[in-house]
């Protein structure tokens, strides 16, 4: 328990490394799939073992330890975990609870607000929404999708590149790239060592519509080529400010890269990734349980006040009632 | 077999979303031949017509008499919409988790490299394009 415990920390620090050249080298698809797995498996591993070391710290305060009905110098002697270690796991343990409902209500809202901008111009059932001010042209994911485009942007185009635009979109709502970035986006606010797939699970699913609409047109090269093209455009479009080279460049620009992948061979199955990439995420997630269920044995076992408790300590300990305390606490991590 | 359905259901509204995007691109009313031109793509007269007669019915486009045949134009843009839908693409970065922009985020060093690469598809295209 006392390295098994803090191995979904170190996991989720490499899935989020090895994130974005999974995204690269994967087909796209395959990579949005299997990052999202992995970051809610790595997210709930450690979560669990923030739990783990949070509830062992409950283990010191008397109050608990009554509750337990275990002398609290006892538990300490027997504690694997340092004091400092589980009281920063309670504090790191309520932050990122908070932080996830902060994400969600902010991701819910924008959800809603995206739906009541599609009912009010007539979207809905996949169609396209063509309006007059140039802006840049999105997939609003509500009331069975709403592709929003400008005329001025839809005019410039050659129609083969015009299709393109619109498959792409298309396919962002038919495949539902929004719940795949919804749940990495919560993932990564439970555990933010990962933060790095987040990025990684955007890109993967922009990669998916670029291919989704080259099979639809039939040519890479005329997805390459639209995307250059509105790319080139929307620069010109803004003017440079002092700050935005910065701005942006710091959150990566992806356009390029999106661009070279689809003059580029497309990209093969590799499935020795895959499996490697599984089986990190699988220590990650027996590390956890094993964990948990040591921290539950060290604190079933640790010395008590009364004989009730050696009594219990038997096959039918779960009904003993000095589990409790760390029942209640525990399910909450899963 | 729903799968089927459903993806034939989806290829059925990308056509009438492409139909729809050439309409808008011409920005005058389009007759059907006209239409199946600014496709730029193989496709029979007839699915054009369909195809247009299936957004008349949906109140996405309107028509008028052009000589012998009709001329379809989009129904009224979403003039005032323009300006709630860049709010909410600006209004907070966070939002492309919900939203799919087309081109996510770029960096206006880029210009070259972009130059280059469009330069480099344009030379590669075979036949898909005009």
């Amino acid at each position: 328990m006392r390295v098994a415990i803090y191995c979904p920390f170190l996991v989720s620090v490499l899935l989020g490394a090895v994130a974005p050249g999974l995204g690269r080298r994967l087909p796209p698809a395959t990579a949005t799939r299997l990052l999202t797995a992995a970051a809610v498996a790595a997210a709930a591993a450690v979560s669990v073992s923030l739990v783990v070391l949070a509830a062992s710290l409950a283990g010191d305060v008397p109050i608990v330890a009554a509750l337990a009905d275990v002398r609290p110098a006892g538990l300490a002697a027997s504690d694997p975990v340092p004091g400092a270690v589980g009281t920063a796991a309670v504090v790191a343990s309520c932050l990122l609870l908070l932080n996830a409902a902060r994400i969600g209500v902010l991701r819910l809202r924008a959800l809603l607000d995206a739906r009541a901008l599609c009912r009010d111009v007539g979207g809905g059932q996949g169609r396209l929404v063509v309006v007059d001010d140039d802006v840049e042209a999105v997939a609003v994911p509500a009331a069975g999708g709403t592709i929003l485009a400008s005329r001025a942007q839809l005019a410039a185009l050659p129609p083969a590149e015009r299709r393109a635009l619109i498959l792409h979109e298309s396919a962002h709502l038919a495949h539902r790239h929004h719940l795949y970035r919804l749940v990495t986006d919560l993932a990564v606010a439970v555990d933010p060592l990962q933060f790095r797939v987040r990025g990684a699970v955007l890109y993967a699913t922009e990669r998916w519509a670029d291919e989704a609409a080259a099979a639809g047109v039939g040519d890479r090269a005329v997805v390459a080529r639209v995307l250059a093209r509105e790319g080139l455009r929307s620069v010109a479009a803004l003017p440079p400010s002092p700050w935005s080279a910065l701005a942006m460049g710091g959150r990566g620009a992806r356009v390029v890269p999106r661009v070279r992948a689809l003059l580029e061979p497309a990209p093969r199955q590799r499935p020795g990734l895959v499996l490697a990439a599984a089986g990190l995420v699988a220590v990650a997630v027996l590390t956890a349980m094993e964990a948990q269920a040591d921290g539950e044995a060290w604190l079933d076992h640790a010395p008590s006040v009364s004989d009730q408790v050696r009594a219990c300590s038997g096959p039918s300990q779960d009904q003993c009632g000095m589990v409790s305390p760390v029942g209640a606490v525990e399910p909450t991590g899963e | 077999m729903a799968g089927m359905s459903g993806r034939r259901r989806r290829e059925r509204g990308d056509l009438e979303n492409e139909v729809l995007a050439a309409l808008a691109a011409a920005g005058r009313p389009l007759t059907p031949g006209a239409v199946l031109a600014a496709l730029g793509r193989d496709l029979a007269y007839t699915t054009v017509m369909t195809t247009l007669t299936r957004l008349h019915a949906k109140d996405a486009v309107t028509r008028e008499r052009a000589g012998r045949a009709y001329a379809y134009a989009p129904a009224d843009t979403a003039t005032a919409a323009a300006r709630r839908m860049r709010r909410l693409l600006d209004g907070d970065a966070d939002r492309t988790v919900v939203l799919a922009r087309f081109l996510d985020e770029l960096d206006p060093g880029d210009v070259p490299v972009l130059q280059r690469l469009l330069t480099q598809a344009e030379a590669q295209h075979h036949g898909g394009g005009r």
